[in-house]
């Protein structure tokens, strides 16, 4: 029975299946027909009469689709229409635009991928480039740098090594100033290394500061710190005048204007606050949180200043000189010693010779002066590292990126007609793909400045920088960044062309046969090689915070928990001990309190001395060496190996304790050791009373040495801490009572106090910094790897979609074909997976040497790293591989 | 019958001047050009709507999905572009058909 709807709907599903039939088109025709037929079944036709002339001579979709063809207009590629083809460009902008955002439009997954996957990579670099530029420009914000020198001196002692030391003696820039005409200005600063740390008073508050600087007024002849507030030019003239930071000003005044009030400082009575400083910027190798000024201390009699500074055997007074133009550094330098040999007192048998050295080589190039003004400093091989890693990142960003276009303009040539590809000028071709990668190329810069501006604060707080985005405003920088842009544009836009143009006419049309030597080997290799780094870096990423989480969670030999470790910075105090440590007891949450020299993982360095067996003049072995009493044992909860504690009931005051490690080297059972001391001639004679079990009293960087644990009484370190061993409950009124007791003694220092457990965790802080790097690598690393699989699967696809088809007819299900496509996936994984292993382990091996105790690489960390990756891949290419399974087969075979 | 290039040719400014007068759908401006040739120009039903589409590309028709006499059908108005380039056809035909007919005043041989 002839059914018109059904005919009717056969017809037009034949219709739809022509590619070449716009949306709609179908719709349209059907109406036509319709028509057609009414007027025939008016005329007196059957229905069926009527469908068929009508569909005769509509005719069939083809040959719809070849006079589609014949009237088209439109040059296939550019989108532009054929008639007019003399306009130029300008009158096209707008309908390039138009073509370009109908491209996005119509391939949202693959735009996407590519515009981010190309601005993280861009973002990564940029980010890269700001740190390292703003590193090379260390102190470059002074504009008289580059006549800047600061005073290093070479000191010889004679039987050691000559030392370099970032500070000079007091007298010398004053009499360099009076005597020779070459020098603008100098300055002098001293730090807390100098003049030792303050107590600093507003209110009832109080603050225990050691990263302050006092500094001569010419401080800002000198260098070009700004001043939010205040006079530069008398800021520091006058006596106890302090400018503070913006941070300083915020903690101790919190949102008061605190220019014109005072601060207590020290034992020095009321500073006045002359100026608020806006930084120090992150580029400074002067890191500090307020100036005091010089003249302060320059003619105080009282603690001996006045002398000292006038003297010139003195030292710890960092100078800074600025030369007067067209003068060499090396007249002044002469002129330096001239002074210093003229003026040192004749009897010090120590030499001391001076050199300038220039600003600009402070931050990179005083790995081997100690004791200097030396903030963020740094190797200049980080810098080279640094740089190769931008590059590398942005290298790799960009092939993946061409490598996607030209994956994705291969299938769209075939999509759009290739016969007119094959009749298309190259210009027209090249054009299109030229104003498509570029403009991709710019959303993508953009984009990434979107990025960076998000990223900025978190890579700020991560490497401890001020960096902002303003910092690229330089006509300079810009003019790089802009001219890599446009090379990656134009460049990803050349190259699908001239990768499209390689292919002969008759090879484009026969689907399959779009094999071109040589891309295949390089693009599979790259991916490989993505996929490698991506596994490395997340192995690294593993290791170091299983590392991090074993040196918090070890076993150091005694117990660190709620150990409450107060600072003795007063004399009173120590000699007070006995009774403070009393006080301490009577509170109940207090199990128990030790004295001692240093504690274990003590920040400041533990006390080394040199050991031998008694008597006998054999070597010197070094050791570290604190001085306790009784109670430190139980304190810390380590463990006697063997003989008794300190007690009481015995003269213990030439008795120690060694450690097992010390122990070992005098025969495991020693008696009598003598202990050296290592700046005097110091020698005690010792007697061993016990044998501790060994602990780590040094970070777990280092192995257990030998440790020689004496009575706080002793000729090597006086005591400086005590430890309160307190229980979990109610800590903030424990903390309240032991700050209280301590203040009670010593009025003039605030309490000040630490958890040895938290104490302890800054050790790693450089290990925190690391993970966190690597963890953000890692992730950057997978996105753009996922970037070139993404490329590759789909190219992969593409030319494999006949196949894929017969298949389906031959009776393969979804599931099989996406099995088929994973298959060669796998094998690259695979391939990086077995290349990545011993890469990353040695890596990491290398990088665990720095502990010596770590953690073995347990193969679980590399299994579970290809896994991730592993499934990362699979859901990249998923897309693909399940559009392709389910796409009819039909349409796949057919050709075009 | 007409030759292919002429139809082709003509196409453009008939279906401009054919809208001119009002909007059409497909199917009535083949039976209106039938009419208005007295059958000696029979557009193919295919051949018409790639012309129609691609002259609503080129901004000179704009088109409406309509409910008429029960069916939806698609309706093709002329635009103000589309006016302006029905000028311009206008001119080029006139041109060329005054050069013809200035050519074939009455010569003995033509007859």
């Amino acid at each position: 029975m002839f059914n018109l709807e059904d005919e009717i709907n056969k017809w037009k599903k034949s219709l739809r299946k022509n590619p070449s039939l716009e949306d709609g088109y179908a719709e349209e025709l059907e109406s036509h027909l319709r028509d057609k037929i009414e007027d025939y079944t008016n005329k007196g036709m059957s229905k069926e009469e009527a469908f068929e002339k009508a569909k005769d001579e509509i005719g069939d979709a083809k040959k719809i689709g070849a006079e589609f063809f014949k009237t088209d207009t439109t040059n296939k590629i550019s989108g532009r229409s054929t008639l007019n083809k003399s306009h130029g460009i300008y009158p096209l902008l707008p309908n390039f635009f138009k073509i370009v955002f109908r491209t996005i439009k119509r391939n949202p997954g693959y735009s996407l991928i590519n515009i981010s996957g190309l601005a993280v990579g861009i973002a990564s670099c940029l980010l890269i480039f700001m740190y390292v530029l703003n590193e090379l420009n260390f102190d470059m914000f002074n504009k008289k740098a580059d006549r800047i020198y600061r005073i290093v001196e070479t000191r010889h002692v004679p039987g050691q090594a000559p030392q370099k030391y970032g500070y000079t003696m007091g007298p010398l820039a004053p009499a360099l100033m009076k005597n020779y005409p070459g020098i603008e200005y100098s300055v002098r600063l001293a730090n807390v290394l100098t003049t030792g740390r303050l107590t600093i008073e507003k209110g009832n508050r109080r603050y225990y500061e050691g990263d302050f600087l006092w500094a001569e007024n010419s401080f800002f002849n000198v260098f070009d710190y700004q001043l939010i507030e205040g006079d530069k030019k008398t800021a520091l003239i006058n006596p106890k005048s302090v400018i503070l930071t913006e941070s300083s000003a915020h903690k101790y005044f919190d949102n008061e204007d605190p220019l014109g009030k005072t601060l207590k400082i020290g034992k020095m009575g009321n500073f006045i606050i002359t100026g608020i400083l806006k930084g120090p910027p992150s580029n400074s190798h002067l890191d500090f949180s307020m100036l005091l000024s010089f003249s302060t201390i320059i003619n105080r009699k009282a603690e001996g200043w006045k002398p000292f500074i006038h003297w010139w055997g003195s030292w710890g007074f960092t100078t800074y000189l600025v030369l007067n133009k067209h003068v060499s550094p090396d007249i002044i330098e002469k002129d330096i010693n001239d002074l210093i040999s003229k003026n040192l007192p004749a009897n010090s048998p120590t030499i001391r010779k001076a050199y300038l050295q220039p600003l600009k080589d402070i931050h990179f190039g005083s790995s081997d002066i100690e004791f200097e003004l030396n903030a963020g400093e740094k190797n200049f091989e980080s810098i080279y590292i640094l740089s190769a890693i931008a590059l590398l990142i942005l290298l790799i960003a960009s092939i993946n990126y061409i490598n996607l276009s030209t994956a994705r303009a291969t299938i769209r040539a075939k999509e759009v007609g290739l016969r007119k590809v094959v009749g298309a000028r190259p210009f027209d071709l090249l054009t299109q793909f030229l104003n498509e990668s570029i403009f991709i190329t710019v959303i993508s810069s953009v984009l990434s400045l979107l990025i960076i501006w998000l990223a900025l604060p978190y890579f700020n707080q991560v490497s401890g920088k001020d960096l902002t985005l303003s910092s690229l405003l330089n006509w300079n920088y810009l003019l790089i960044i802009f001219g890599i842009i446009i090379t990656i544009g134009l460049f990803s836009g050349f190259y699908p062309a001239f990768y499209l143009s390689r292919f002969k006419p008759s090879q484009v049309l026969k689907s399959n046969s779009t094999k071109v030597k040589g891309g295949f080997k390089l693009r599979n290799g790259l991916v490989v090689a993505q996929f490698v780094l991506s596994i490395v870096m997340i192995v690294a990423t593993i290791v170091v915070s299983k590392q991090l989480e074993y040196v918090n969670n070890k076993k150091l030999g005694f117990n660190k928990e709620h150990l409450v470790i107060i600072d003795i910075n007063n004399g009173d105090v120590r000699r007070n001990f006995r009774s403070v440590k009393n006080e301490f007891e009577k509170y109940a949450s207090v199990s128990s309190v030790s004295v001692s020299s240093r504690i274990p993982g003590d920040w400041k360095d533990i006390t080394e001395i040199e050991i031998s067996p008694e008597n006998k003049n054999s070597e010197l072995t070094t050791a570290n060496y604190i001085g306790i009493d009784k109670d430190f044992l139980n304190t810390f909860k380590s463990k006697l190996k063997s003989g008794r504690n300190f007690s009481q009931f015995h003269d213990d005051s030439t008795s120690v304790l060694l450690n097992e490690t010390a122990a070992r080297l005098f025969g495991n059972t020693p008696s009598r050791i003598e202990l050296h001391a290592k700046n005097s001639d110091k020698i005690v004679n010792a007697r061993v009373i016990g044998i501790v079990k060994d602990f780590n009293f040094k970070s777990l960087h280092q192995k257990i040495g030998p440790l020689v644990l004496g009575y706080y009484n002793n000729p090597f370190r006086g005591i400086d801490y005590f430890s309160v061993r307190i229980s979990g409950k109610n800590i903030p009124a424990t903390l309240k009572y032991l700050k209280n007791v301590d203040e009670h003694f010593d009025p003039e220092h605030p309490a000040e106090y630490h958890f040895l457990d938290q104490q302890l965790e800054l050790t790693y802080k450089d290990e925190q910094r690391t993970e966190k790097i690597f963890g953000i690598a890692a992730i950057i690393a997978i996105i753009i790897a996922s970037m070139g699989m993404f490329a590759l699967s789909m190219y992969t696809v593409e030319r494999r979609i006949k196949e894929i088809g017969i298949r389906k007819v031959l009776g393969a299900t979804a599931g099989d074909i996406i099995k088929l496509l994973l298959k060669k996936f796998l094998k690259l994984i695979l391939l990086a997976f077995i290349i990545s292993i011993p890469l990353s382990w040695y890596i990491m091996n290398q990088w665990l040497k720095d502990f010596a105790y770590r953690i073995g690489m347990n193969p679980w960390i590399f299994i579970i790293a290809g896994l991730f990756t592993l499934i990362t891949t699979i859901i990249t290419i998923s897309w693909q591989s399940v559009r392709t399974a389910l796409m009819n087969p039909v349409n796949s075979i057919r050709n075009e | 019958m007409v030759s292919k290039a002429l139809v082709a040719a003509s196409t453009k400014p008939m279906i401009l001047s054919i809208l001119r007068g009002g909007e059409n759908y497909g199917y009535q401006i083949i039976q209106r050009v039938k009419e208005l040739s007295g059958g000696k120009l029979e557009w193919a039903d295919g051949m018409l709507y790639p012309v129609l589409h691609r002259m609503e590309k080129d901004g000179l028709v704009t088109t409406q999905w309509k409910l008429t006499e029960g069916r939806m059908r698609k309706y093709y108005k002329i635009t103000v572009a589309g006016k302006k380039e029905l000028v311009q056809e206008r001119k080029q035909w006139l041109s060329v058909h005054n050069v013809l007919l200035e050519l074939w005043k009455p010569i003995p041989s033509f007859e």
